[in-house]
């Protein structure tokens, strides 16, 4: 019985926080962003020791190559290292539900897919690694609108099967 | 009666800070309060859209319409223009919209342009 409900209570709250999270989005702000919003990037925060990347130029054009810098201040459990690019966009779609008497009501969401990825494997030793990778001339640049945006960031994770991977980002500015 | 129209550019590609000239033709007369021209960039997903940047022209004709009758135009394009861009969820991009405007629905006549990122010129917004 106990062991029933060691996988049953995850899933029951797990499930609960989704339907809250759901119809409270739009209303409050601490859906939007943070631990409610995005739990797994919160609990991936503290697993970033060890692990760190910058790059000297904030601001990138569109095909030219950015200079990322790698930091591994401990390496134990780190596991595959790689360190790339990602572009996300956030778009803007009506998401419509029916409710318990029947009728139908919509309401504005934001979703959000990963517009651009490329990733380099690093030599997962400790130390400081200098890493360049180019954006592509035809990729999205950097944009926050009202029902669309494109957000970069360069980021470094360590893969680790099984478990949450470690990760480290740092946000980047994308000119055309 | 709503006038028809159609909208002529010289040309269809540009790079921030060029010029845009056109003629917007009278194909059928009808009632009109002015005839207008904005240059936008517009964002556009499947259910949502938005205007960002609208550059008047400025009216270009008061009162009704006549078949026949044409006006030329010409809009600047910002010298920091973004340039289009069209991903899996949304569009980002230039349009030239001539608008009737009318009592009641106004009338539009959308064309839009390529603009093409000008690495000598752009920078961070």
């Amino acid at each position: 019985m106990s062991d029933v409900l060691y996988y049953v209570i995850p899933v029951v709250l797990i499930l609960g926080y989704a339907a809250v999270r759901r119809r409270l989005r739009g209303r409050y702000w601490i859906f939007r962003g943070g631990l409610l919003d995005h739990p797994v990037d919160f609990l991936r925060r503290p697993l970033t020791k060890g692990l760190q990347v910058s790059t000297g130029a904030q601001e990138v054009r569109r095909g030219d190559e950015v200079e990322a810098l790698v930091t591994i201040s401990r390496s134990s459990g780190l596991g595959n290292v790689e360190v790339g690019l990602i572009c996300i966009e956030y778009y803007d779609y009506e998401a419509t539900r029916t409710n318990k008497d029947g009728t139908q009501s919509s309401s504005r969401e934001t979703a959000e897919a990963t517009a651009y990825e490329a990733w380099q494997p690093v030599e997962s030793a400790q130390g400081v690694l200098n890493v360049r990778l180019a954006i592509p001339p035809e990729a999205p640049f950097s944009y926050k609108g009202d029902c669309l945006s494109f957000k970069w960031d360069l980021v470094v994770k360590g893969s680790r099967r099984g478990r949450l991977d470690k990760e480290a980002g740092h946000e980047l500015f994308v000119l055309p | 009666m709503s006038p028809r129209l159609q909208l002529q550019l010289e040309q269809e590609r540009y790079r921030p800070g060029d010029t845009s000239k056109g003629t917007i033709l009278v194909l059928e007369g009808g009632h009109s309060r002015s005839l207008e021209v904005h240059l936008e960039y517009r964002e556009e997903t499947a259910d949502y859209h938005d205007v960002p940047v609208s550059i008047a022209v400025g009216s270009l004709h008061e009162g009704d319409l006549t078949t026949g009758t044409s006006f030329e135009f010409e809009v600047t394009l910002p010298p920091d223009a973004l340039p289009n861009y069209q991903s899996e969820h949304g569009e980002l991009y230039w349009e030239v919209d001539a608008k009737s405007n009318e009592i009641g629905r106004d009338t539009h006549e959308r064309s839009r342009i390529e603009v093409e990122s000008d690495p000598a010129r752009v920078t961070r917004s």
